[in-house]
């Protein structure tokens, strides 16, 4: 037996061990969902009525080179669960407009940072309809995810106006329904 | 033993062994139709995709070959109850992914240089002296495959980050179908291969908040499967659950079957399949669209409906005769055509008229052509393909007045359209359809929707 059919047949098993291990099913269906953006981790959010907030908490984090901040979305509408969502906080001002019920925007630096894993939304100008929204949680990366490359020679010279132009959303987490009474 | 009864005895072996499955055969619980949540349709459509690859590996004479398709039905609307309690149509996407890996160790791999023959001088006596080896691809082979298919419906939702602009995000939603085949395969080609393996079917539902846990696995089962090929002309495919046969098929090469009397028969001859199948699609399951023999369970008394006990189901096969016609002119042309009778076994029922079904004989008819840009002269085998193919089709089903959006007939008409480019290794295949048998039969949830599909492969 010579060295080329040892390293065949040494190739042939350890492929055919790996992906008897693993199915293709779920390959595939990673490789998709990684196409479509799809919601990967899971949120905790409920009405604080002494704050007049909801509070929101999660446990994923970004990849440290590329992380740019969170957001915080809300349904556009109230009691509807396949409304799209509108950004209601985030690390840097994104003059979001269309926000429920009188919201406005709020920018908190502790956004910007990636140890963050809890925001308290304010949510008094929603209160007294107890209508139901729901809430999810993005993780940001900068669209130049290697820290040395995001220079002023790369268009990288404002963070707050980068982060504008240069960030997409990297993970998203599932929703969460909260009743604001 | 002479070589021409080693084949002989051979061929009775095989042969043996296929029928001996027939008696076996048993009636799955399961329908054809309204296969989102059929274990056994959906094996079957894996383990198709599974031979479709595999023929694919054979004509290429294949060492290594990856496969990944990603199919689409958007504006599947579904009915549902959210979570504020209102009863609301959603357009959701259902999604069919499937991929596949497959390896062969062929055993006769040597380089010509390690071939020795007579020498053709005294001098050259006891020195290596090449010779010309096996045809390439023949001899004994092993291969392993992993084949994988998943579908589930998902939802978007668009996320506006204000003047960062919006972007689209995705949820599951109901419950995921992984169907996974793990296979070995023996070859001795040209006589013969085999297949077998177990085909595991796993359901996931996903969390409330539209995330998933592959490990949260709501139902789990195994099959196991054997398909085996005989001189390239007789095609034998059973699936079992435990000890029960759930599906059986044989497939007739014509034409390979008469090149063995007449001899090898040219690439641009027409290729003529007769196919053989008997599926028992018909068990008086809540999911079916139809009651067996009546709407009245054989006791007289009882009605039935989504809660009748399994003692007082009823049970019909479906038996199927097709006939496949293919076409290859000079690697320039590619026709294909196929045509399929039925019969049931008992009456059908409808559940909605509760009236008795007029089971038509024709129950698929189809056509396609096929055009290569870059096909060589004179029908060489070309190493760029670019393949533009379209074709129609008319099938019956008896759950089509339910998941079509107009009209209520058993029949729907439709089309495809497709580009296919392949080069050395490397391949890519974009397919759209409307109503098309081929997606019709492994979902008929799709008819009267768009279906868009991609495939890749690479393949050396």
């Amino acid at each position: 037996m010579n060295g080329r059919r040892i390293f065949v047949i040494f190739t042939f098993c350890t492929s055919a061990l790996v992906f008897s291990l693993t199915g293709c099913s779920y390959t595939m269906d990673f490789i998709e969902s990684a196409i479509t953006a799809r919601s990967s981790f899971s949120i905790d959010a409920e009405y604080n009525p002494a704050t007049h907030a909801v509070d929101i908490r999660w446990k994923e984090g970004g990849d440290s080179g590329a992380f740019a901040g969170f957001e915080i979305y809300i349904t556009e509408q109230a009691n509807n669960e396949y409304a799209d969502y509108v950004a209601a906080a985030a690390g840097y001002d994104l003059h979001s407009t269309s926000l429920p019920g009188g919201l406005t925007f709020h920018e908190d630096t502790s956004l910007r940072h990636n140890y963050t894993r809890s925001y308290s939304h304010g949510v008094n100008v929603l209160a007294g309809h107890g209508n139901a929204y729901f809430y999810r949680v993005g993780v940001i990366n900068w669209d130049e995810e290697d820290p040395s490359k995001r220079t002023p020679a790369n268009g990288y010279t404002d963070p707050s106006t980068d982060y504008i132009a240069k960030t997409n959303i990297d993970k998203i987490s599932g929703y969460v329904m909260v009743v604001i009474p | 033993m002479g070589r021409g009864s080693a084949h002989r005895v051979l061929i009775f072996i095989i042969l043996a062994s296929l029928c001996a499955l027939i008696p076996r055969a048993a009636y799955p619980a399961a329908y054809e139709a309204s296969t989102l949540h059929n274990a056994v349709s959906r094996s079957e459509t894996v383990q198709g995709l599974f031979e479709e690859r595999w023929n694919a590996i054979l004509a290429g004479n294949r060492f290594f070959d990856l496969y990944g398709r990603i199919n689409w039905i958007p504006d599947f609307k579904v009915n549902t109850v959210t979570m504020t309690g209102e009863k609301r149509t959603v357009p959701m996407t259902l999604v069919r992914t499937y991929g596949s890996l497959s390896l062969i160790f062929r055993a006769d791999q040597d380089s010509p240089a390690d071939y020795t023959g007579p020498a053709d001088t005294p001098a050259d006596a006891g020195m290596p002296t090449p010779r010309s080896p096996p045809a390439r691809g023949d001899g004994f082979g092993l291969g392993f495959t992993a084949t994988g298919f998943h579908y589930g419906l998902t939802r978007q939702t668009t996320i506006d980050r204000g003047a960062a602009g919006s972007e689209t995000v995705t949820d599951y939603k109901y419950s995921q179908f992984f169907d996974d085949v793990f296979a070995l395969s023996l070859l001795y080609r040209p006589y013969f291969h085999v297949h077998g393996g177990v085909i595991v079917n796993n359901q996931i539902d996903p969390n409330d908040d539209g995330t998933m846990d592959y490990t949260n696995s709501s139902e789990l089962a195994t099959r196991w499967f054997v398909s085996s090929e005989l001189f390239d002309f007789l095609i034998g495919t059973a699936t079992a659950l435990g000890d029960e046969v759930e599906s059986f098929s044989m497939e007739l090469a014509l034409t390979e079957l008469v090149s063995l009397a007449t001899g090898p028969v040219g690439r641009s001859a027409p290729r003529f399949t007769l196919i053989i199948r008997r599926t028992a699609l018909y068990n008086d399951e809540p999911y079916d669209p139809v009651w067996v023999r009546s709407a009245t369970a054989r006791d007289g008394t009882t009605g039935k409906d989504v809660n009748l006990a399994d003692g007082l189901k009823e049970r019909a096969a479906l038996y199927i005769l097709g006939l496949l016609v293919k076409e290859n002119w000079r690697e320039r042309w590619f026709f294909e055509a196929y045509a399929e009778g039925q019969r049931p076994t008992e009456r059908l029922i409808s559940k909605t008229t509760e009236e008795r079904i007029d089971v038509p004989p024709l129950r698929e008819a189809r056509a396609s052509l096929g055009y290569n840009f870059f096909a060589e002269a004179g029908g060489k085998l070309s190493t760029f393909k670019m393949i533009l193919s379209g074709g129609a089709s008319r099938y019956w089903d008896t759950a089509a007045p339910l998941h079509r959006q107009r009209g209520g007939s058993y029949v729907l008409y439709g089309g495809f359209g497709s580009l296919r480019i392949e080069a050395p290794w490397i391949g890519m295949e974009l397919r759209a359809s409307y109503n098309h048998s081929v997606e019709l039969r492994r979902l008929i949830e799709c008819a009267q929707k768009a279906v868009l599909e991609g495939s890749f492969f690479a393949s050396f």
